[in-house]
Formats: structure tokens, sequence, C-alpha cells
């Protein structure tokens, strides 16, 4: 716990002029997610499907010995899956939450095109109406060639995610 | 706090734990047979050594409080007092705010000795005897003026940490006194003749006083007798001390903290001029000191009166911060982080890390070499070699059942007392080994069935002698090994379970037929089933809502089955199935429309050909005959609404799902696999149907399925599709 704590305070300092994002696209769209988030990018690879699972969830792999799921934020979001796929999609491998609570998940994503530093105060508030199914999973806005860039909150995504599992979205 | 003061501390807290369940035990044995003196030794050590290591580590509410038991402890030992179970309840119930007192201090929310406890067990040694409690010398150069004078169990100055970081005076008057500059303090230390017993080290705190300044000692040995009547156990030594030194005088008594409750201590602060002038009366923390011993001396009739005063604040961290509230209840620390590791195991498992070394330098240099011998010797070696680092990781897990058994004395005793039901105990089968995730989580769901055995089974005494059994019902806990699983039997000799009652409610709640005998196989296990209880009434000891239904599924959870077996009049025995490790499965590698599960071993009875098998419809139901006998089959296909049609030949699991045996159809079996068990992300939790997920050779994942909760799953799904259309579907199915 303590190092968390102490992670976050180290972030907090050096972010008080820029951060760090990675910036992806998913169906269509443009989405931006910390730095810190992500732990590495995979190509896409075979996937053991869960019967019965949520929708949302494409299947399982192994990451070096470890078992973890693969999300696609495409259901959730309300996307629809682009037709003319030039080129295979790839797996964001995030980690959200903190302490006992951090998870390991794989996202699926069309591509992954930059890393940005962002100076803070370039970082819109997220508006709270507006861009549809994604809007409570959404931070802030970041403005970038003529585009937004919608600021993903992952441990938000997670924990509603993991809660409507249940009942088989 | 140091982060050395913290592992100190966390030692502390697992000493702590160990020495109070001997101490329960201890308590217990001595109600058993009363007037054991060897026995009673260890209890009174495990009294004693608690103090110590509390004292140890500047927990002095604590080591104060364990005080107050071993003086009743010690009182027992020497004869003096008698052994009733009023007393052996007293100090079980200070034990257990001992316990908590403990806990509540590794979650960094202490809280205070329980006056109310403090004051019976001080009534306790009072009663004993008035003489023996005028015995130890009363603390001199105290007298507590009345204003002065804190409440009882304000915070005792042992709470903080003797180290001198900590030691920030809280009391300014003292303070003004002695810091000033440097003074001379002429100390007169006569230490009571019992404190080697109680563990203080007298050289110890010397030692720490020449931590202070100037230290000049005499030592006066005129009350040490001749060698022949010397009692070893015995102080005899006291000691006049001058001290040159510009800490406050509360430091210098912070120094003498564990002796003050049986030692006559004088400080006097000798000026300048060298005129000597008492200090120890006018200094709030003498005053305190002299508070001490008065919580286990003092009249019953004091302490009758303060066991009615308000409960004591916890103490507060430093001069002006606010005392936090306690909160006993706030986040409990994991219990047992640690694991006790057998040496030789752990010495086996270095050995085998080197062997690996080895073998993988051996496997470097092979890079060079084509000759396949050569290879696959080294690659034999390595399985060998990792398969033995897996086992005996996964044994270092293991831990005997003890660790949970040895608790239920205790609860037994209680239930007894609350129940007015005498109980018999007996434990057999303790060294028997298991996870140690197992033995932690199988408590609540055993305590459940024995609150159950206590409340419903067994018979009232005088019920018990009118039906020819012995006045004590017997309640008998088994573990053992069968096959590769452990077994663990809570059996009472009670009334037995009441088939006829299960199956009135039974019928009642629409959980079997109208019409089902009661010796049908099935009724037994309605009893685990959500929402069942025999027992209307809500009485204290058990049946608060909470049905076996719980128990079954903590230890389903496990990955273990309970069972019931009963005989009217004769008892009531469950049994819980258990694997030895949590960690790893023996599983069935099985092929589902292209993809691959593992099925637990454990829940498979058999596997038969579905090819050729007559099919058929019972209640609604798709069965096949299995050597002539009606099995319900559950296809996996369906359940995985997977596409594409069955191929020809399908093979069958057969498994027991509340007593009753269930095909599960599967595309095929692959092969044995023994697999390490990976939970599913939290985001998985809600489908029950798998259990985990694991890595086969090729590096594929393959999801682990629960059978009795996929049989659960089709039962429900079943059941919902006929209550939407109950007539038609059932009569056009038979057509």
């Amino acid at each position: 716990m303590v190092d968390v704590i102490t992670d976050a305070s180290v972030e907090s300092s050096e972010s008080d002029h820029t951060q760090s994002f990675v910036v992806f696209r998913l169906g269509g769209e443009g989405y931006a997610l910390e730095v810190m988030r992500v732990q590495e990018i995979l190509d896409m690879q075979s996937l053991t499907e869960v019967p019965g699972g949520p929708r949302y969830l494409l299947g399982v792999i192994n990451l070096r010995g470890h078992v973890v799921p693969v999300y696609d934020l495409r259901t959730p979001f309300g996307l629809t899956k682009e037709s003319k796929q030039s080129r295979a999609p790839c797996i964001m491998i995030v980690e959200s939450g903190a302490g006992h609570d951090r998870q390991i998940t794989g996202l699926l994503v069309d591509r992954v095109s930059d890393v940005l530093e962002i100076p803070q105060d370039e970082i819109q508030p997220a508006p709270r109406l507006g861009l549809g199914k994604a809007t409570p999973y959404v931070r802030g806005l970041i403005r970038h060639q003529e585009a937004f860039l919608l600021v993903l909150d992952v441990d938000r995504i997670f924990s509603t995610l993991g809660s409507m599992s249940g009942e088989g979205v | 706090m140091s982060s050395a003061e913290d592992r100190f501390r966390e030692m502390f807290h697992e000493e702590a734990r160990e020495l109070l369940i001997g101490l329960e035990e201890g308590l217990m044995d001595l109600e058993r047979r009363r007037g054991d003196r060897a026995h009673l030794d260890r209890t009174f050590r495990a009294a004693h050594s608690l103090k110590g290591a509390a004292a140890m580590v500047g927990l002095g509410a604590i080591a104060e409080f364990t005080h107050g038991i071993e003086a009743v402890l010690d009182r027992i030992r020497s004869g003096a007092m008698g052994v009733d179970s009023e007393i052996i309840s007293c100090l079980l119930e200070a034990r257990d705010h001992l316990a908590a007192m403990v806990e509540a201090e590794a979650a960094h929310s202490p809280i205070p000795p329980s006056s109310e406890l403090v004051a019976r067990l001080a009534d306790l040694l009072g009663e004993s005897g008035r003489a023996a409690a005028a015995e130890p010398p009363a603390p001199v150069a105290v007298v507590a003026s009345a204003p002065e004078r804190e409440p009882v169990g304000a915070p005792l100055p042992a709470r903080k940490s003797r180290s001198k970081k900590a030691s920030t005076p809280r009391r300014s008057r003292a303070r003004q006194k002695a810091e000033p500059k440097a003074g001379q303090y002429q100390i007169l230390l006569r230490p009571g003749p019992d404190i080697l017993r109680r563990g203080v080290n007298m050289a110890g705190i010397l030692d720490e006083l020449r931590e202070l300044g100037e230290l000049e000692l005499v030592a006066d040995t005129s009350d040490v007798p001749g060698i022949d009547s010397i009692d070893p156990e015995r102080s005899y030594l006291s000691w006049q001390i001058t001290l040159t030194t510009t800490v406050p005088l509360e430091r210098i008594e912070e120094v003498f903290l564990f002796l003050a409750m049986d030692s006559e201590i004088k400080i006097r602060l000798a000026t300048e001029t060298g005129e000597t002038e008492p200090v120890g009366t006018s200094a709030g923390g003498l005053v305190q000191l002299a508070a001490i011993p008065r919580q286990v001396t003092e009249s019953p009739a004091v302490a009758r009166a303060r066991s009615e005063t308000p409960p004591p604040t916890p103490t507060p961290p430093g001069p002006s911060a606010p005392a936090p509230p306690p909160t006993p209840t706030a986040t409990p620390p994991r219990p047992h982080a640690r694991i006790r590791v057998d040496a030789a195991q752990l010495d086996d498992l270095v050995g085998l890390a080197g062997e690996l070394v080895v073998l993988s330098d051996n496997l470097m240099g092979l890079r060079e070499h084509r000759g396949i011998d050569a290879w696959s010797h080294a690659l034999e070696a390595l399985e060998r070699v990792s398969r033995q680092i897996r086992d005996t990781t996964l044994e270092l897990r293991m831990v005997p059942v003890d660790e949970l058994f040895s608790r239920f004395p205790r609860v037994v005793r209680d239930l007894s007392d609350r129940s007015g039901k005498e109980i018999d105990l007996k434990i057999v089968g303790q060294d028997t080994r298991l996870d140690r995730t197992i033995v932690e989580r199988l408590a609540d769901p055993m305590i459940h069935l024995i609150r159950n055995a206590v409340d419903h089974a067994l018979e009232p005494p005088d019920e018990r002698v009118a039906r020819g059994k012995p006045r004590a019902g017997r309640i008998t806990l088994t573990a053992g090994h069968e096959g590769d699983r452990v077994a663990i039997r809570v059996e009472d000799d009670g009334r037995g379970l009441d088939r006829e009652k299960i199956v009135r409610k039974g019928i009642a709640l629409r959980m079997v037929p109208t019409g089902t005998p009661p010796d049908d196989p099935r009724v037994v296990s309605l009893i685990f089933e959500p929402g069942f209880s025999t027992r209307d009434s809500v009485t204290e000891l058990s049946g608060r809502g909470v049905g076996l239904d719980v128990v079954r599924d903590a230890v389903r959870a496990l990955r273990g089955g309970v069972s019931v077996e009963s005989m009217p009049g004769k008892g009531t025995a469950f049994v819980f199935r258990l694997p030895l490790t949590l960690a790893l499965i023996d599983g069935l590698l099985v092929e589902i429309a292209g993809g691959r599960f593992v099925v637990p071993l454990a829940q498979v009875e058999e596997c038969v050909s579905l090819q050729g098998a007559q099919s058929a419809l019972a209640e609604g139901r798709p069965c096949v005959a299995v050597r002539g006998e009606l099995v319900p089959v559950v296809s996996l296909r369906t359940l995985f609404h997977a596409d594409g049609s069955a191929p020809a030949r399908q093979e069958l699991l057969l498994t027991r799902h509340a007593g009753q045996r269930v095909g599960v159809a599967v595309d095929r079996l692959v092969g044995r696999v023994q697999a390490v068990i990976q939970s599913l992300g939290e985001g998985l939790y809600g489908l029950g149907r798998f259990s985990g997920a694991t890595i086969l050779g090729d590096g594929a994942v393959s999801l682990i399925l629960d059978l009795s909760a996929v049989v659960s799953e089709s039962r429900l799904a079943e059941r919902s599709v006929r209550s939407y259309r109950p007539v038609a579907a059932q009569a056009e199915s038979y057509s």
C-alpha cells in the first residue's frame, strides 16, 4: 500500500506540467490512456473463448504463464466493427486498480498510433453527455490534430464491466 | 515507527497468537483435570512468556493485562486457590480480551484492557486470601495525593515505546523541574522477590539507565542467603544508584516501568547544593506507577466499584493528539500471512533450486551439441527437478488440521455452557495435513455443524439417560485420508435426522415430488438446499436463518463435497471430502465443440461411451441407460450454445449431484492432466460453471469446468423453460 501511495505522489508531482498518453484507435474513434497504465502491446494471438461469458469478453490469453482476460470495448461503447480493417488488431495489456485489487487486463484495439506528452491544462473535463455509451468511462478530452481524443477511466470500465458480467451482458 | 520496530511487533503478534492458543488449551485442560501441576506449569508459562514478549516490544497495556491472568494462574499453581468453572470462565474471557487486544494492536488501532475483567481478576486474587494479597510490598516514595491521581486505565506509560525517540515528555510539570540542567538523582532500587520469575531482565534495566547518563552503582548483597538456602528464581539484590543526567525525571521512571508493580523504587533529585529533595510525590508519573499494582492488589470492593466506571480510552499517541476512537472491528489483519516451514523441506527446496541452476548450465552447454541422447537426458532431469520443486513447494503449504481442531474444545465448552447439555468432545487424526487455505476456511463450516449438533441433534442429559445413552453427548471430529482426498467427519451420537419431517418439508417446498418415501436417497441431501431448515424456532446457538447450504457452498468452494450419514436415535455424521491442496488438480482434458476444457477428476465417477446407449426421456429430461440405470444427461454443447452437430460418438462423464447420478456429455476425452489452477479475473466470477483456468503443456489456456455447477445451471435452465409452458412441453416430449 505504501508503495502505491508513493507512486501516486511521484506521478502527480511530475504531472504538474505534462502527462504521457498512449493514443489508440478503436471502432473509428481516437482514445488516450495514461502511459503508466499500459504494460505492453501484443500482436493478436489465439484466444481461448469463454462459453457463456459476457459478449465484451473475447476470451482469455496466456500472458507469460498468467491467464489474462481480453475485452472488446466496442460492445459496451456501442461502436461498430470497422468493415475494412486494414491490419490485424492488437491487444493492449492494461493495469487497473491498485494494491490488492490490481488487475491485468487485455483490451482489443484497432491500432496504437502514438505516445503523446500532453500539458495538464490541455486536458478538458469530459462532458456529462454526448459521447454515447462511452460517456461514463471518459475522464477527459484532449484536442489533438483537429479531433478529440477520449481519455479513458480504466478503473471505472473494469469495475463496471466486472459487476455486469454476472448478468450475462 | 521504524521498520525494525515494525518487524519486532510483527514477530510479537505471531508469537502472541501462538501463546494465546497455548493459554486457551491450557485453561481448557485445567478445567478437565483440575490440579495437574505439571500441566498448569505450561499454561502459566504461556501467560508469563506473553507478558514478557509484550513488555519487550513496549506494549505495556498488554503486559499489564496479562499479568492479571498470570497472577491468578500463579495462585492456582501454588495451591492457594481452587479451580472452578467460574474461575476458568473468567480466565478464558480475559484470554479472549487479550487476544482482541493483540489483534487490535496488530491492526494499529489498539484497544484498552477491559476494566471489568481487570476487576474480576483482581477479585479472584482478593478472594483467595487477603493475607496473600498484602504480601508484595507496596511501592514506596509515592503517596498519591488525590487530586493528582489520574483515572485508572488512563494512558499507561508502558504503552509508549521505551526507545529514546519515542520518549516525548508528556507531563510538563515533571519536565520543568528536571530539564533545565544536568541533575543528580539518587535512586534506591529494591526489586520485588518475584521479578526474575516475571521475566524482568535486571541487567537490561541497568544498561538502560546507563544510557541516560553517568551512572554509579552500588549493589546491596546483604539480603542474599547462604548457598544452601538460596532460591535461584528469587531476587535478593538491591541497588543504590547515582545517576547524573539531563533527561527528565519521567524518562527515568519509564526505565522502571516493569518493576513498578512489586518493587521498591525511590528516586531523589540531589540538587547542586548537595541537598536532596524527594520528587516522587509530586511527579504524576510516579503516581501512576503506584496505580498499576493497585489493579491487582486492591480490595474486591474497590475493584467492583471500578468495574462500574466507563471503560478507559486508548492511549493517545502524543501529548496533543486526540485519542482515536477504539475500533476493534476495523480491518482485521490477514491471519497467518506467514507460514512456519519445516527446515528440512526448505533445505530440499534449496537443494533442488541449486540442481536446477546446474541443469540450465548443462543445457546451455548443449547448444553446440547435436546428439539427441544428451538432450533427452538433460530434459528428463529438468522435468524431474521441476516436478520435485513444485511438489516440495506445495508441501510447504500443508499444515496439520490440528491448527483447526485445536480451537473446538473451547467452542464446545462455550456451547455446553449455554445449552446446558453435557458434551464430550473427541478428536481423532489431528496430524492429518491439508492445504492451509482449506484449513483456514473450514473453521466456519465446522463450527456451524458443531453448533447444529449441540443445538438440534444432542438430547438434553435427562432425555439421553431415559434412552439408555450416556448422560454426556458425544461429538467426534475425525480427520483422515481417503484415497487422494482428506475426509473430515463431524459426528454426534444424538437423535439422528428426522427423515419424515424432512420429506414433509421437502414436499411442501416442492423440492421433491409428492409421495416421495422417507428412505429415498434424495431426502437427506435436501437439508443442504437453500431455504431448507426443519427447525422453525430460532435458538441462541444456531438457526439464525443460515442453513446447511452455506456449509455446502463453503466446502464446494474448496473443491470438496459434503455428505451426511444418519441413523435415527443413533446419531448423525457429516463428512467433508476435500482435496489435499488447492493449487493443483488432477483433471481430465475433454473437448467440446472444438474447445478444450479441464474437468476435475474428483468430480468424475466414471466415463462411458454414449455410442449406442439407449436414450429416453424421464420427467421430461433426456436420459440414457447406463448398465440398466436411467441417468439424466446434461449436454455441454447445448449449455455452451455450440454451433454444429455433435459427433456420432460422444462420451459421458458420470458425476454425482444432490445424491443422484448425472451424466455430462462431452465430444471427446483427450487425456489426463495435472493442472495448476489460476483463478479467473474478477470480471469472470459471475460464471460459476468455470472454477478457474490453467495453462496446458502447449501454452494454450484451458478453462476448468465445475461439473456440479454445470448440472445446477442446466437444472435451473430446465426449470425456467418448464415454468413457461408447463403442461404442453411435457406432453409434447412424451409423444
